[in-house]
């Protein structure tokens, strides 16, 4: 084949640009960091990439959310722990009650502690989160319980409703937070719960009244026996939820491990293998220059 | 035959090797110039006579000055331009848009999609809480002006390539009218001198050119002409016959483009230069048609799937948010029916954004589904909408992909056709191009000839001057 020096140039100009490309290409990686940065690098290599990243935003905002969930649940645990130990004095104070006795100070004593009690019951009953009762259903602004002694006064009753709030912790799985009141200190809502606070009121009006006798106090005890038995079922489920998400955390965690790794095993630039690269492009790349400065240098012109 | 031939044959020689000279300079000076072939002096021996009873030669004389030219390569470099043409505008308009799709930097619309699904997420946590719900509306118009900025960049994009079909045609159209004007110009040099070298290399040089803008096809006529023909399903339009120009390309303002303020698209078709009916074209090939398919099937395309992804948004998020009443009724904070969160008339990825009863009171956002402020299960269903299963995530992502896929084809073929071109215009070269080495040796050779040629005058001077002292 004839060959003219034009043929020489042009050749040398589409092998300096190919080497420049592929050195830029490589100094890109190292420099980002990233061995694909732009989805035309490799598209099904990146429709991969922005699935994991996906996955992982989902992951990030199922662990907040079992973060925020987790206060709620605890908070729910310490009132709900509260509620039982307040109940298992109750119980104790109910069999203290003497029987048909006249004496007026014994009686109204244990009516005095039954009134604190049943208001420490109340208040736990409307522990707020953020300004949203726990235990009032999903209508989180009303208090659900009402105080003995509340003004103005009103019908003494569970005030919130029976539904339930979920949120969500992994794809297709979602998890109530709420416990509503009424199953644990009852209300006209939901039948066949022990109202435990209704129940209290009647007690200590007995009490006040006069002497309660023995099927008086063996019926409160058993309503009150019926009632720490409504808590602990309540902290059973609650305790259950918390396991739960406790368990959903650790797993969205590893999750979280797997796709990290993943992620960084596949666009995370290898310095090692760029900088070996990088110095054979550059050699090839001086020696391109090197020989097409030597070879276009020479001409017939400079013998005549 | 007298000393007088030695005369003639010598200056023959003097004036011949100096015509070759001038053939080599205009080598030399044509060395870069595209799309030029070299030249050579074709020389031939002059008629003989008889001289003495023998047939002696009388010198030598030229008998051409040809161009090496290959007309095979001519025409595969004429298909290889179109298909270069057409390539490279794509890869630069594709590689432009590229950018606004580039979910690889974690930072585009795939994110604030995402980010406003999760703001519902967060709302379920605490359905009271207003900072939550202007999370919300925040997120939304953050999801809302992505849209908004893809879309202009489509759009743009899409203006420029109907844009330029205005250039296009009038270089088309300026190219056929010079390929004419030599056309006319090289039959009449070639009736009365014989080859226009380079006048037929500017006119294939034209013809490339032209290439890059569309398929031509060409044909060479014996009088040095060459017709420019266009092919569009099976039927031939002539473009330049001889000197005449057949057909101009003119332009037709078609349907709208998606940016109500530019000017509607643009339509190809040849009018015939001596007045008629002009005929619509759909160029397919080179440079024109890279602009046609770009504006209505490539950036439309992705246009329609942006404009889907909008709409299916806006429709689903608001069949959820907005009250049914007593099918699915859905509550606000003030336990009134919910209304649309996006503003139900603008489906499209331009012109989505917020309803404008929600975007400045949070506390329109129907998080429940029972009149009560704590239920948030609505929220919960908003923000499953994505989540379950990654659905408009995932449309989303298929659109990056088809984009990234586009570019890096594009990428692909661009890089082969600069091969390919390269080895074409090597093959030409080696043919056709000057070899200054070559013209310089040449020049030695025909510098030595031309001196031989005045020695042989002086020679013959010499001899003369010795017959006419004999007779002085």
């Amino acid at each position: 084949m004839r060959i003219t020096p034009n043929i020489t140039v042009n050749n040398s100009l589409y092998n300096i640009q190919t080497s420049r490309t592929l050195m830029d290409l490589t100094q890109e990686k190292i420099a980002s960091g990233k061995n694909y940065n732009r989805v035309s690098d490799d598209p099904v290599m990146a429709r991969l990439l922005i699935g994991i990243n996906d996955r992982f935003g989902a992951n990030e905002q199922y662990l907040s959310n079992i973060g925020k969930a987790n206060i709620w649940l605890n908070m729910t645990q310490t009132a709900l722990d509260g509620m039982a130990a307040t109940m298992k004095e109750i119980k104790d104070l109910v069999n203290t009650i003497p029987i048909d006795n006249n004496e007026i100070i014994p009686r109204e004593n244990i009516a005095y502690q039954l009134e604190l009690m049943r208001e420490q019951l109340a208040d736990m009953g409307n522990t707020q989160l953020d300004g949203q009762y726990l235990f009032a259903g999903t209508d989180t602004t009303t208090q659900p319980f009402v105080r003995a002694r509340q003004e103005p006064a009103v019908a003494n009753d569970y005030r919130g409703n029976d539904a339930t709030s979920k949120i969500q912790i992994d794809v297709n799985s979602n998890e109530t937070i709420n416990i509503p009141g009424d199953s644990i200190l009852g209300g006209s809502i939901t039948s066949g719960k022990v109202e435990i606070l209704k129940e209290l009121d009647e007690l200590i009006a007995k009490l006040y009244a006069g002497p309660v006798n023995e099927a008086d106090r063996t019926q409160y005890a058993n309503l009150m026996e019926e009632g720490a038995k409504q808590i602990q079922a309540a902290q059973m489920t609650n305790g259950t939820r918390i396991k739960r998400v406790d368990l959903m955390s650790k797993m969205l965690n590893n999750t979280k491990n797997t796709l990290e790794t993943v992620y960084s095993n596949t666009q995370n630039a290898d310095y090692y293998k760029l900088g070996v690269e990088l110095s054979q492009q550059k050699t090839a790349f001086e020696a391109t220059l090197a020989a097409t400065a030597k070879v276009t240098q020479t001409s017939l012109l400079d013998y005549i | 035959m007298g000393l007088s031939a030695a005369f003639e044959i010598g200056s023959a020689g003097l004036r011949i090797h100096q015509v070759a000279m001038e053939v080599m300079s205009e080598n030399i000076a044509n060395v870069n110039t595209p799309g030029y072939s070299r030249q050579r002096v074709i020389l031939e021996t002059a008629p003989p006579t008889v001289h003495n009873g023998f047939p002696l030669g009388s010198g030598v004389k030229i008998s051409t000055v040809e161009r090496y030219y290959d007309a095979l390569i001519q025409k595969q470099l004429v298909n290889a331009e179109t298909t270069s043409g057409y390539n490279q505008s794509k890869l630069q308009v594709l590689q432009q848009v590229e950018p606004a799709f580039n979910e690889l930097a974690q930072d585009g619309l795939g994110a604030t999609i995402v980010d406003f699904f999760n703001s519902w997420h967060d709302l379920t946590l605490n359905p009271t809480g207003i900072a939550e719900r202007q999370n919300v509306i925040a997120k939304a118009q953050m999801m809302t002006d992505q849209f908004h900025y893809a879309s202009q960049t489509i759009t743009d994009a899409m203006v420029a390539q109907n844009d330029s079909l205005v250039s296009l045609t009038d270089e088309i159209n300026g190219k056929l009218k010079d390929i004419a004007y030599l056309n006319g110009q090289i039959k009449m040099t070639e009736l009365v001198y014989g080859n226009a070298n380079e006048m037929r290399d500017q006119r294939d040089q034209l013809i490339r050119d032209l290439s890059t803008n569309f398929a031509v096809t060409f044909v060479e006529n014996t009088d040095g002409t060459t017709d420019v023909k266009y092919n569009e399903g099976g039927t031939t339009h002539n473009l330049v016959t001889g000197s005449t120009i057949d057909n101009n390309f003119t332009l037709v303002d078609g349907t709208a483009l998606p940016d109500p303020s530019s000017t509607p698209r643009k339509n190809v078709q040849l009018t015939p230069s001596g007045g008629g009916a002009a005929v619509g074209i759909t160029p397919t090939t080179g440079k024109l048609g890279a602009a046609l398919e770009l504006r209505d099937t490539t950036l439309q395309g992705y246009l329609d799937d942006l404009d889907d992804l909008a709409e299916n948004i806006v429709t689903d998020v608001n069949s959820l948010h907005k009250s049914d009443p007593g099918v699915r009724d859905t509550y606000d904070l003030n336990g009134a029916a919910g209304g649309s969160f996006f503003d139900g008339a603008d489906l499209t990825s331009a012109t989505i954004k917020i309803d404008s009863n929600i975007l400045n009171s949070p506390d329109k956002i129907a998080a429940a589904l029972t009149n009560s402020k704590g239920d948030s299960s609505n929220a919960l269903e908003i923000a499953q909408l994505n989540a379950t299963v990654y659905s408009y995530s995932a449309s989303y992502k298929t659109l990056v992909a088809q984009i990234g896929l586009d570019v890096q084809a594009a990428n692909t073929v661009t890089k082969q056709d600069a091969a390919f071109m390269k080895q074409l215009q090597t093959l030409r070269d080696s043919h056709s191009g000057v070899s200054l080495d070559e013209e310089l040796a040449a020049l030695i050779k025909y510098q030595r000839s031309y001196q031989a040629s005045a020695r042989l005058i002086t020679t013959a001077t010499e001899m003369m001057d010795t017959i006419i002292a004999m007779v002085r």
